[in-house]
């Protein structure tokens, strides 16, 4: 093979190349709102569609000052989202648990305690989740 | 003078007219058509480097803006410098020691420095003529590209006579190793074959690891600012030894001499011709060196008769093979022990396989849309019969070749057509083997069917069979014997070029037919419809290539 025709050949190679990569790519778009689809818990204390209700969490440890807390770890799907933020709220006549905009729950005073909490997505808030929170007081069994 | 003038002028007119085709006898007719295509090629050359350049500048390729620096041409004139070096140590290796017209030559009443200067001087204007062919076509279109005045060409044009000169100059003193080289390699066939290996597992080990650097995703178009500074840093730090005192490369220095200018706007005649003076002085110097060891080695080696070259084979009894398969034998044998062959055919079992997975190793590092799949197919179909159809063009002068010695194939005493097919075998089972390991190749990287990726490479395989049976057709009808007998090469054989043009049109039409019926629909059975094409082709030439073998060697 002639040295002139390896040089073309090889210029046709690094073109065709060159080529793909200009025309061929899947096109790019940028600051693309990517939506939310869903909100997922992860626990090991949750127990999912328990009773019917859709997830269930178990409390029965108490910190030194009598309080009882516990961290929802919830995140958004996909992963890419845009607006990941998550908004916790409690109903309006619970009045002994505060929630936190991280999803910390803390529950004063002693006794057990079974209320709701609502997870919603702050872009969306027809996503969301209820979850019972069952703060077991032990002693109210013994 | 005159012997001199006459023995160059004798050898220029034998390789001129190996060259050229005679038509109806006419000189005139010869030569305006040998200027112009000449002038075409020129033009072409001129136009394709010129679109490059100005591409480059509008995409500021070279992170300059609005223009291609200096240095960036200067880096491709010093790649095809070099390989104009590379090639001419080989060709002036072959014609000063090796060439079959030295035992004439020397017959002559001329003095053996006369004809050692004969052989530099036709070998100087060849590289000439080679590089107004190929690398003052990219200069001029550099200087079209950014309005150089009309006196920078007529300076390079004259640079570029002396530049021509030190290329050849070197060459042939790089051409008393290049010949001991040679001689060892020739003497020793172990040797050749360890180097062979070495070479294969370098070009192997070089590939993959080329490879492993291919990051997980490319997108050319998103990195481009990041490539050109790397682009603008490499192709700075080429033009300057010393970056912060911004003293030249001297390799650039005298890159400039071509140039004319280091700042697109000042001819300095003063510092051009200081230069100019010191190319001239290193010609001298190195046509000195030549003269004082080259030429008694030429001599030497020009003068010594073959007869006592031959080597003592300690004698082996000779194996009767079977008539029908006997010449197929002996050309695999002939096609294994001669050295060019051998390497050209492991060159195509390697390369083709490795630069398809390198291709498609780069295309799944991107993210791509349909129509970008469609132009990896046709990217991969188009590679493949380019390399393996123009690997046919040594079928193109495969019987002339033989010099006087190829009519001797009507004198044996069976049928001609087994014996032409024979010399075509050896080349065929090579691309058949790369074939195969495409297939393996493509089919881990390219994600199509494994039947598809069959029908496929036996189109392709067809395609090149028949490509190779009109290669070996253009050689019998039109044979360059005189020119092989006399010279032992040609360096511009008619067939040659039109196996390879044939080579280029096939390989084109096939990618496009490709690409055109991947973006119907419905191409259902593409690569099967593909394959038919290919065996009919393939059918249709063989038999006409047999009708022109029976009437071309009908003896009454």
């Amino acid at each position: 093979m002639k040295k002139s025709v390896i040089i073309v050949i090889a210029l046709i190679y690094v073109a065709a190349i060159a080529l793909v990569s200009f025309i061929g790519l899947n096109p790019k778009i940028y600051n693309q709102n990517v939506y939310v689809e869903g909100i997922t818990i992860s626990s090991d204390r949750i127990i999912e569609k328990y009773q019917g209700e859709d997830a269930i969490y178990f409390i029965n440890e108490f910190n030194a000052d009598g309080t009882r807390t516990v961290k929802l770890d919830c995140e958004v799907t996909p992963d890419n989202a845009t607006n990941k933020k998550i908004n916790y709220v409690l109903e309006k006549n619970n009045t002994f648990a505060t929630v936190d905009e991280n999803g910390c729950i803390t529950i004063t005073g002693p006794g057990t305690r079974v209320f709701p909490i609502f997870i919603a997505s702050a872009e969306n808030p027809t996503i969301s989740r209820k979850i019972m929170i069952w703060a077991i007081d032990t002693s109210d069994f013994e | 003078m005159n012997n001199l003038m006459t023995l160059v002028k004798m050898q220029l007119k034998e390789k001129l007219a190996s060259k050229r085709t005679e038509k109806h006898g006419s000189k005139l007719f010869n030569l305006l058509f040998s200027v112009f295509m000449a002038v075409l090629k020129f033009a072409m050359v001129t136009v394709l480097c010129g679109a490059f350049i100005t591409i480059a500048k509008m995409f500021s390729l070279f992170n300059y803006p609005g223009y291609v620096p200096q240095s960036a041409i200067s880096i491709a004139l010093l790649v095809m410098l070099g390989f104009s070096l590379l090639s001419c140590t080989v060709g002036l290796t072959k014609s000063l020691y090796y060439s079959k017209d030295n035992a004439v030559l020397l017959t002559l009443p001329c003095t053996p420095n006369q004809i050692f200067l004969s052989k530099i001087i036709i070998f100087f204007i060849f590289e000439l003529i080679r590089n107004f062919s190929f690398i003052v076509p990219v200069l001029v279109a550099y200087f079209i590209t950014h309005g150089y005045a009309i006196h920078y060409y007529l300076w390079m044009i004259l640079c570029f006579v002396f530049v021509s000169m030190l290329t050849v100059v070197i060459a042939a003193l790089l051409s008393i190793p290049g010949m001991w080289i040679a001689n060892i390699f020739n003497q020793h066939a172990l040797l050749q074959k360890i180097v062979l290996v070495i070479l294969v597992g370098s070009a192997i080990f070089g590939v993959l690891y080329a490879i492993n650097l291919i990051p997980e995703n490319i997108d050319l178009q998103q990195q481009a600012p990041f490539i050109k500074k790397q682009i603008r840093n490499f192709v700075d730090g080429y033009a300057y030894s010393n970056t912060e005192t911004k003293a030249l490369n001297p390799v650039f220095s005298m890159t400039i001499l071509l140039l004319g200018s280091a700042d697109f706007i000042s001819f300095s005649l003063g510092s051009n011709l200081l230069r100019l003076l010191i190319l001239v002085g290193g010609i001298a110097v190195f046509a000195a060196l030549t003269m004082l060891i080259a030429r008694p080695l030429f001599y030497s080696m020009a003068s010594k008769p073959f007869e006592f070259l031959k080597k003592t084979v300690k004698p082996r009894k000779n194996r009767v093979h079977n008539k029908k398969i006997a010449a197929f034998v002996n050309e695999i044998n002939v096609a294994i022990k001669s050295s060019d062959r051998i390497y050209s055919n492991v060159a195509i079992l390697f390369a083709t396989p490795i630069l398809i997975f390198l291709l498609n190793k780069i295309f799944a590092a991107m993210s791509i849309r349909e129509i970008g799949q469609f132009m990896v197919s046709t990217a991969n179909v188009l590679i493949i019969m380019l390399i393996v159809l123009n690997s046919n063009t040594y079928a193109a002068s495969i019987f002339s070749k033989e010099g006087r010695s190829s009519y001797l194939i009507k004198t044996q005493p069976t049928n001609p057509f087994g014996l032409l097919v024979a010399k075509l075998v050896p080349n065929t089972l090579f691309v058949t083997l790369s074939l195969v390991f495409v297939y393996v190749v493509m089919y881990s990287t390219c994600g199509l069917t494994g039947v598809d990726l069959f029908y496929l490479l036996a189109g392709i395989w067809f395609i090149y069979l028949t490509h190779l049976i009109l290669c070996a057709e253009f050689d019998i009808m039109n044979p360059q014997n005189e020119a092989y007998a006399t010279m032992g090469s040609s360096d511009s054989n008619p067939n040659e070029a039109k196996a390879t043009a044939v080579a280029f049109i096939l390989s084109f039409a096939t990618a496009a037919m490709v690409f055109l019926i991947l973006q119907m629909h419905e191409p259902y059975n593409l690569y099967l419809k593909l394959m038919l094409v290919g065996i009919a082709a393939f059918v249709i030439k063989a038999f006409v290539f047999y009708q022109n073998v029976k009437l071309y060697y009908k003896e009454k």
